[in-house]
């Protein structure tokens, strides 16, 4: 079997904060310190409406999952709390829900542990988890000094998988958390845990950490081309610390849109991936690595590597990145590549993109589900 | 206590880290003071840094790297983020601190004014923020002896140091401790001061301003805050 036609589609939304005022364009930085009062409260509650209605067309129309995340600070997204949306959610959804997910860092590990616990038990079962180290941007906006990141998230995610996967009460001291009585109600309904992949940006550190625990893995924000390397050794490195390498233990994300032509498909699309890259991504180098957030090696990686946030042309983001615009079996033929050459039966797929009007999600999502979906599980012949 | 420890002074240096002794305290060198700087790893910008995860850990490096120079007790001065852990050392260990002189010091920032956020801003602009009169030599091409390719990994480095200890505002709640501090004390700070707003002087039992320094005024106002050094440090 190849890995198109037993690819899971999980359906990503950013729930991004839109109708920025003109002079946004001209901000170095969209995140941090981009002032809040251009947050229109009523703006936000039509758009956290329309979001959820379209997740839910998703889940309706088969999407195997519903993927949320967490940014702080930002119009990118106005899920600072996505366990709120997941709660929101999961009684009027089937398909599995995806929280990729709190940084540990800006929670206690065993209240995050809890907060999963009941989501997955609620849910029964349909859980599935990321562990970001957060963006650097989110160091600016949480109260966590950055030079104890790393230290501080390996730390939580000890806590958390005591939390889940032995009995209490217990105690546990570290150098950030301590507890007399680790003792949290509930415990998870998945055994020995809902399914976990850490997020990371391509670094060997949090590559290395995902393969010690035996969690998935999932990388944004750098080229494909990195990222299947760094896939590639991330495999290794799984096999070496004892896990099973199984194929949806690499979660890639897609950006895709469906209509009747390519070139319509193009047109619709693209401004609002340039949307996402220049605009809802825009910040600046400063932010991305405050002291101490990044390893010396990996800053050494940084500062001689492309930078995607906020700059960038439609052709040189296709090099990039996994971005298809076009018919049903142009998108069917691109994912089908994708997933073959990442290895992977997991997909993060990202339709509604920046400033996409409503009538447009509608319009891909349900046409990724009726049109492409089905041609990729038919399929037996992998593309070469 | 042997004569020559009556002219001996440590000196704790500012964010900026210690490139070479400032023109105030070569000054005091020159009246026949011997200058002490203990030496704290990070700031130098040497790799193998691994910054401490608690402030106690960091205090505790400090007083380890003071009780090794053997100067103690004895006059300190504290620049900058060496203010505060002056300060520090005033308020917990009083009995090692004769007298204090306080330069622009770290410590105490409510956030109303929070100041300039210099982790914010541009490495390559971050040393015109801290002087009002020009970047001496000494911090303008500060681990450009390292090379093109190692020069930015001693500054990410020397960051790392500095903010572990003062991100995010650089306000460790020495304001709790102060009334700790019973040896003479000396605050000064620069007018121009762009990271710590000069009002902030007050919350310190306020002190004297110097026109036209910026916040490494030891190497903005020389001469004016070797005088007060001196007046400091020969009244106690």
């Amino acid at each position: 079997m190849s890995y198109a036609d037993r690819a899971e589609f999980h359906y990503f939304h950013f729930f991004p904060y839109t109708g920025l005022p003109a002079d946004a364009a001209e901000k170095e930085s969209l995140w941090v310190d981009y002032p809040n009062s251009n947050y229109d409260p009523k703006a936000g509650h039509v758009l956290y409406q329309r979001y959820m209605a379209e997740m839910l067309l998703a889940d309706k129309l088969g999407f195997d999952g519903l993927v949320l995340n967490e940014h702080h600070n930002t119009q990118y997204t106005m899920n600072p709390a996505p366990n709120l949306t997941a709660a929101a959610l999961i009684p009027q959804t089937t398909s599995r829900i995806s929280v990729f997910g709190t940084p540990p860092n800006f929670e206690y590990p065993n209240r995050l542990a809890e907060e999963y616990a009941m989501l997955d038990v609620m849910s029964g079962g349909r859980l599935d988890v990321a562990f970001p180290l957060g963006t650097g941007m989110e160091y600016w906006a949480n109260a966590v000094n950055p030079a104890t990141a790393r230290a501080r998230f390996r730390e939580s995610l000890d806590v958390i998988l005591k939390c889940w996967t032995e009995d209490g009460p217990q105690s546990f001291a570290g150098d950030f958390y301590t507890y007399r009585y680790l003792n949290p109600w509930p415990k998870p309904i998945q055994q020995p845990h809902p399914p976990a992949w850490i997020v990371g940006a391509g670094s060997s550190e949090t590559m290395e950490l995902a393969a010690e625990y035996g969690f998935g893995y999932s990388v944004v924000f750098i080229p494909t081309t990195m990222q299947l390397k760094v896939f590639d050794h991330y495999r290794e490195r799984l096999a070496h610390h004892g896990h099973e390498v199984g194929d949806d233990k690499v979660t890639i994300g897609i950006f895709a849109y469906v209509a009747e032509t390519d070139e319509k498909a193009e047109e619709e699309f693209m401004p609002h991936v340039m949307y996402f890259f220049e605009t809802a991504l825009r910040t600046t180098p400063r932010y991305l690595n405050p002291p101490g957030y990044v390893t010396v090696p990996e800053f050494r990686r940084r500062i001689t590597s492309a930078d995607v946030h906020g700059s960038a042309d439609w052709d040189s983001l296709r090099e990039i990145n996994r971005i298809v615009a076009g018919t049903p079996e142009k998108v069917a033929d691109a994912i089908a590549n994708w997933v073959e050459e990442a290895r992977t039966t997991r997909v993060n797929l990202n339709i509604a993109l920046g400033d996409m009007p409503n009538w447009k999600v509608v319009k891909a999502t349900t046409l990724f589900a009726e049109e492409v979906i089905p041609r990729l599980r038919s399929r037996k012949v992998v593309p070469a | 206590m042997p004569a020559e420890m009556d002219r001996r002074l440590v000196y704790l240096w500012g964010i900026a880290g210690h490139p070479e002794v400032s023109p105030a305290l070569r000054a005091l060198e020159a009246d026949g003071w011997e200058i002490v700087v203990p030496s704290v790893a990070g700031f130098d910008g040497e790799s193998g840094f691994v910054a401490p995860d608690e402030y106690l850990d960091w205090l505790t490096v400090f007083w380890d790297a003071l009780d090794a120079t053997g100067a103690l007790p004895c006059p300190v001065v504290g620049a900058s983020l060496g203010g505060m852990i002056a300060a520090e050392l005033a308020a917990l260990r009083p009995e090692m601190v004769t007298s204090l002189s306080l330069l622009a010091p770290f410590g105490i920032n409510s956030g109303d004014s929070p100041g300039l956020d210099l982790y914010a801003v541009p490495t390559a602009d971050r040393m015109g923020h801290l002087f009002a009169k020009g970047v001496p030599g000494a911090f303008a091409d500060r681990f450009g002896h390292k090379g093109e390719e190692e020069a930015p990994v001693a500054r990410y480095l020397s960051d790392i140091a500095s903010a572990s200890l003062l991100w995010p505002l650089g306000d460790r709640g020495v304001a709790k401790r102060i009334h700790r501090i019973r040896c003479p004390k000396l605050v000064v700070w620069g007018d121009q001061d762009e990271l710590l707003v000069p009002g902030l002087i007050e919350r310190w039992g306020g002190g004297e301003v110097i026109a036209g320094a910026g916040h490494l005024l030891e190497w903005d106002a020389p001469d004016e805050v070797a005088a007060l050094l001196r007046r400091h440090l020969g009244a106690n």
